[in-house]
């Protein structure tokens, strides 16, 4: 076991998948002389050189397609997105080229490709900057969206979204690049579509990904003081979603709570809380209930970008709301 | 920091001297009429409801795809836009899967799925078939791209037209193209109309080929009426671009006779345009050509005629009587199948070294 | 081979097109993409073209014609004296018959024969997922019940909340709650056996009679009805009355009767026509009681009116015996069945009805034995009379077993006292117990 910091999972998960399959490349900006805009590749560019590393100018949607291109000739392109907010110039690239083009053709083309990136709010970065964006992925079929906490996790499934042989979105955090945690020292994969319980309870679930995931821990803490036992379900993976962990965990535990950073029209919580209640009516004590962002862009001031985005209380108050006490 | 020395503007000068034999010429004549005599049944079919939704016909047009894909190997890539009939065909599709597909069939090239304007197919390496304009153009870098990285002297050649030749993620493509100097032929297709807009209404400059000027890119125009002439000038660009000296951005001037689409009646045309335009047929040229310079007898090509005819009518009925895709496939093409039980240790450059 | 051309779709959208002018004449030939006609659309005026080569044998429309598309409206081949017979005729069939556009055009069936069916499974199901229903109708969703082995009700959801072991909506059990229904004996209709509202309101309540799901229902108030209420609830508000009760000793009517039907079985006198003779005499006997209120006077009446009371399905009516008292007990029997038949029939005239002196109300054929009547103003009085029942009762000391008969006169305390009441019932069951005396 090592503590690795999440850049340094991501890295090692790049690194041992390059030396095992040379048709394996990183391409994005900053990825190779400024070691990554966040560190994540650094030393990469030493280690495998120009062709292999390879710095863009800003073009996301001509490099976004050019990896869609490059996948469907054979290659398994790994296109670093600076931040998600970016990816919006790309769109066509990734929904109406790489989500399609395996059913468009009927199955002759697939597109083995994973576009990564920081997603979600940082801190003061303004309105568009700090949009976290699985929702608009997550609604398209023919893509995977894997949005991932730890680095435990994001190592497993960045391998994993590699060895795909589909598009996968898969979404890091800026905020939480250093944070660090235990990982296995052996090679491992963690599959896509497979959630993982992090704490487990019998009060009320709270199901969480991404950087939540550390905020719903320590509401669970909270929570425990006042005779609550919340469970965290952990998805990892938004699409496909865990089904099966998702509606056992809504009847056993009986109460619902969705932490899902990001605007909440038409969010990953919404889709969540529909899909429960349709399957697990009989088993809910109470509605599922969403802490996401406020329905507002962005603000830049501290005070105001606290007040929009989702604190420990505000889960611990919904959490509360929908145990009864 | 000095510019560095581009490429600059201009076919190379031996053009002429690219050879083309009577069979060669012989076989394009066939490919272009079996072209026109498919997308004009599909016309029929199209105005009897059997094809539905989109149609863009390539009646006009079939010297470029013909004489262009004549350029290419059959490991090199092609890639295009939504009026792709005629250059999947030329890349190896047959008229019974485009007319099938067209159709909506089991049958069809991508089974029904994809339709008129998905016809990609990895067997002929043509990727299809694009309904965003200007969206496929990246595509094609990104095989260009691949065929550098690997090394493996395959070029990937891009058809797209006037009105793509406007949208940002084209000029990306071109961008990073010559930025790393990537074996890739693009090529408009320049018929003077996107939709119902006259190139002039649409851009400054008139001559697509001159995007290139803004990326350093090597770049010239040609006639795209005769066969013979795209078939030169491509074949001179795809060499160029094989040799690892970088892409091209060509344009084949070119004309279609119908509408944008089976929607469109094409009444924003001057009159005249059109008969003006037909005096240049590549088909006629062709056939001109043939009897001038390598003494084919009219009988001979009624030959071709008839032989394309019945072809083309086979298409047709072959796409009538053909089944309706099994829904129970539907989501077959969701997602691609993973490797069953890859071991994590496992590499596939050691299992079966397939790229 | 000749065939039809139809007319083409030109516009997608196009339901009709307007055969505007014809450009290739009968006879004249064709080259493919030459255009034939044209044609006016929804959209603007556009060109018809063939797409083959060849001769136009035969115009089928004229100029202005409206045609649908895939309608034939010429007939071509490759020459232009081809036989096209047959053509015509399914073409004068096809314009007798209401057409699709899918099933003429012989010469197009021949050449494109209908494509094979294709297979299609017999219950259209995607990828396999079962089709769930509820309520009788397919569910559509994806996600609608759990995964099979995922246990509903388990851990720690079963200590929340009450009935948290059944399946209910929470509509249902807000329902059930305000009906006191036990949602454990209730059999759920909803998905997986789930409860819901419909079968909330239709369980038992509580402990066992089924709950009415009878709706209510108005029965509009008739002018006879109104009137029977205001009446009743004026004489009810405005009169004083008191109650008598006595009963009688009915063998002499019993013995009177049977020897009448022994002697004149056409003659059918019931115990009620001899009770009204009995009443009439006794009232001749006692004015004070054949008598009405007046605020200056009392009125005593000279002649016997007695009313009669008849139940309607729609109501209550009391015709009148006129002069009861001069009438033999045949008259009687005959006038009282002659008036209730035509009150059934709702015949009878308002002064066939109206201005009795006093009513006797019989509910003894229904079994009562006992109850009392509210008095039909203006008259003072009203005899209630119950069953002749056969009634054990102690004479001499001795028990014995008679028909008896309970009456109760309800009385106007205005214009009758106690006494006189009492007098009155005195007379009439010297009357009722010796019907002898009624011949003198």
């Amino acid at each position: 076991m090592a503590e690795l910091q999440l850049r340094e999972a991501l890295r090692r998960a790049m690194v041992e998948e390059m030396r095992r399959d040379e048709r394996v490349f990183l391409m994005g900006e900053e990825v190779a002389y400024y070691d990554g805009a966040y560190k994540v590749s650094q030393g990469m560019l030493a280690e495998f050189g120009e062709k292999r590393i390879i710095d863009t100018p800003i073009a996301e949607n001509g490099f976004c397609g050019l990896g869609v291109g490059a996948a469907m000739a054979g290659l398994r392109p790994i296109i670093e997105l600076m931040t998600w907010n970016f990816s919006l110039v790309a769109y066509d690239q990734i929904i109406n080229s790489a989500a399609k083009i395996y059913q468009m053709t009927a199955g002759s083309y697939s597109v083995p490709i994973v576009f990564r990136g920081a997603n979600g709010a940082a801190e003061n970065l303004g309105s568009q900057h700090s949009q976290a964006l699985e929702s608009i992925y997550a609604h398209f079929p023919g893509l995977k969206v894997v949005s991932t906490a730890t680095p435990a996790d994001a190592y497993g499934l960045l391998k994993s979204s590699i060895r795909d042989n589909n598009p996968v979105v898969f979404m890091e955090s800026e905020l939480s690049y250093g944070v660090k945690g235990e990982v296995p020292d052996e090679e491992y994969l963690i599959p896509i579509g497979k959630g993982e319980i992090k704490r487990d309870g019998s009060d009320v679930t709270l199901v969480t990904w991404n950087k939540q995931v550390f905020n719903c821990q320590t509401a669970a803490e909270e929570l425990a003081k006042h005779g609550i036992s919340a469970r965290i379900l952990d998805l990892r993976t938004i699409r496909p979603l865990d089904e099966e962990l998702l509606f056992r965990c809504a009847v056993e535990t009986g109460r619902m709570v969705v932490v899902q950073e990001g605007f909440p029209f038409a969010g990953v919580g919404a889709e969540i809380a529909a899909r429960v209640q349709e399957a697990c009516f009989d088993a809910l004590d109470a509605p599922v209930l969403r802490v996401t962002n406020r329905d507002i862009n962005q603000p830049y001031a501290t005070n105001l970008e606290q007040r929009v985005s989702i604190s420990v209380d505000r889960i611990v108050d919904t959490a509360r709301t929908v145990v009864g006490r | 920091m000095t510019d560095r020395a581009a490429p600059g503007r201009g076919a190379p000068d031996d053009l002429s001297s690219i050879p083309i034999s009577k069979d060669q010429l012989l076989d394009w004549y066939r490919q272009m009429a079996l072209i026109r005599r498919v997308e004009e049944l599909a016309a029929k079919a199209y105005t009897q409801r059997k094809i539905l939704g989109f149609c863009h016909l390539y009646i006009g047009q079939e010297a470029v795809a013909v004489g262009a894909t004549a350029a290419l190997t059959p490991e090199d890539y092609a890639v295009s836009a939504y009026r792709e009939h005629g250059q999947v065909m030329a890349k190896g599709a047959n008229a019974r899967e485009v007319m099938a597909e067209l159709f909506g069939k089991a049958t069809g090239i991508t089974h029904g799925v994809g339709g008129s304007m998905h016809m990609g197919k990895s067997e002929y390496n043509f990727y299809g078939g694009f309904g965003i304009v200007g969206g496929h153009v990246p595509l094609a870098t990104g095989a260009a791209f691949a065929a550098k990285y690997r090394g493996d002297d395959r070029v990937a050649l891009c058809y797209f037209g006037d009105g793509a030749a406007q949208q940002g993620a084209f000029f990306e493509a071109l961008a990073l193209s010559q930025l790393w100097k990537l074996p890739a032929v693009y090529l408009c297709e320049n018929n003077y109309y996107a939709m119902g807009t006259s190139l002039e209404r649409q851009s400054f400059l008139t001559d697509m080929s001159e995007r290139g000027a803004g990326v350093g890119m090597r770049r010239w125009q040609f006639d795209g009426f005769d066969v013979q002439e795209v078939y030169r000038n491509v074949k001179a660009a795809v060499d160029y671009a094989r040799s690892g000296e970088g892409p091209v951005v060509l344009e084949a001037v070119t004309y279609r006779y119908r509408g944008h689409s089976m929607s469109d009646p094409a009444k924003y045309r001057k009159d005249g345009e059109l008969e003006q335009k037909k005096e240049q047929d590549g088909i006629k040229s062709a056939a001109a050509a043939l009897k001038a310079d390598h003494g084919v007898t009219d009988d001979e090509l009624a030959e071709i005629k008839k032989s394309i005819e019945e072809e083309a009518q086979d298409a047709y009925r072959f796409a009538e009587e053909s089944p309706e895709p099994d829904p129970a496939k539907l989501y077959d093409y969701v997602y691609a199948p993973n490797d069953e039980g890859a071991s994590p240790h496992a590499s596939p450059n050691t299992d079966d070294g397939e790229a | 081979m000749a065939e039809f051309y139809e007319m083409p779709a030109i516009s997608p959208t196009m339901e009709m097109g307007t055969l505007v002018e014809w450009r290739v004449k009968e006879g004249e030939s064709f080259e493919s993409g030459t255009v034939l006609a044209e044609v006016g659309t929804d959209k603007a005026n556009m060109e018809a073209e063939i797409f083959d080569a060849g001769v136009l044998i035969k115009h089928l429309v004229g100029e202005d014609a409206e045609i649908p598309p895939g309608y034939p409206i010429a007939i071509w081949g490759q020459s232009a004296d081809e036989d096209i017979s047959g053509l015509l005729e399914a073409f004068e069939k096809r314009k007798a018959a209401p057409a699709t556009s899918s099933d003429d055009a012989p010469a197009e069936a021949e050449e494109a024969p209908a494509p094979a069916p294709a297979p299609t499974p017999s219950t259209p199901t995607v990828s396999g997922k079962v089709e769930r229903t509820w309520m009788g109708k397919p569910i559509h969703a994806d996600f609608f019940e759990p995964p099979g082995d995922i246990r509903f009700g388990g851990g720690s959801a079963a200590a929340k909340g009450s009935g948290a072991k059944v399946k209910a909506s929470p509509l249902a059990r807000k329902v059930a709650e305000e009906r006191g229904v036990d949602l454990g004996r209730v059999q759920g209709s909803g998905p997986g056996g789930r409860i819901v509202r419909a079968d909330v309101e239709s369980a038992p309540v509580g402990g066992g009679v089924a709950a009415a799901t009878r709706s209510d229902e108005t029965v509009k108030n008739s002018p006879m009805r109104k009137t029977i209420a205001k009446r009743l609830l004026a004489s009810h508000q405005d009169i004083p009355t008191f109650f008598l009760t006595t009963s009688f000793d009915m063998q002499g009517f019993v013995d009177l009767r049977n020897q009448l039907k022994a002697q004149l079985p056409d003659v059918k006198v019931s115990y009620n026509d001899i009770l009204i003779k009995a009443v009439a005499r006794s009232l001749v006997e006692h004015p004070e009681v054949n008598a009405s209120w007046g605020d200056t006077a009392i009125t005593q009446h000279g002649r016997v009116d007695i009313g009669v009371a008849v139940a309607l399905p729609q109501g209550l009516i009391t015709p009148v015996v006129r002069s009861a008292d001069q009438k033999t007990l045949s008259v009687i029997a005959g006038e009282v069945r002659e008036l209730a038949g035509r009150a059934r029939d709702q015949k009878l005239a308002p002064e066939e009805y109206t201005g009795g002196t006093f009513t006797i109300s019989n509910l003894g054929m229904m079994g009562i034995e006992h109850f009392t009547a509210i008095i039909n103003p203006p008259e003072a009085a009203i005899l209630a009379v119950g069953a002749i029942t056969e009634t054990p009762i102690i004479e001499d000391g001795e028990l014995v077993v008679q028909h008896r008969m309970k009456v109760t006169m309800t009385c106007d305390h205005r214009v009758i006292d106690g006494a006189v009441g009492a007098g009155f019932l005195l007379t009439l069951r010297r009357y009722v117990e010796n019907p002898y005396l009624l011949l003198v």
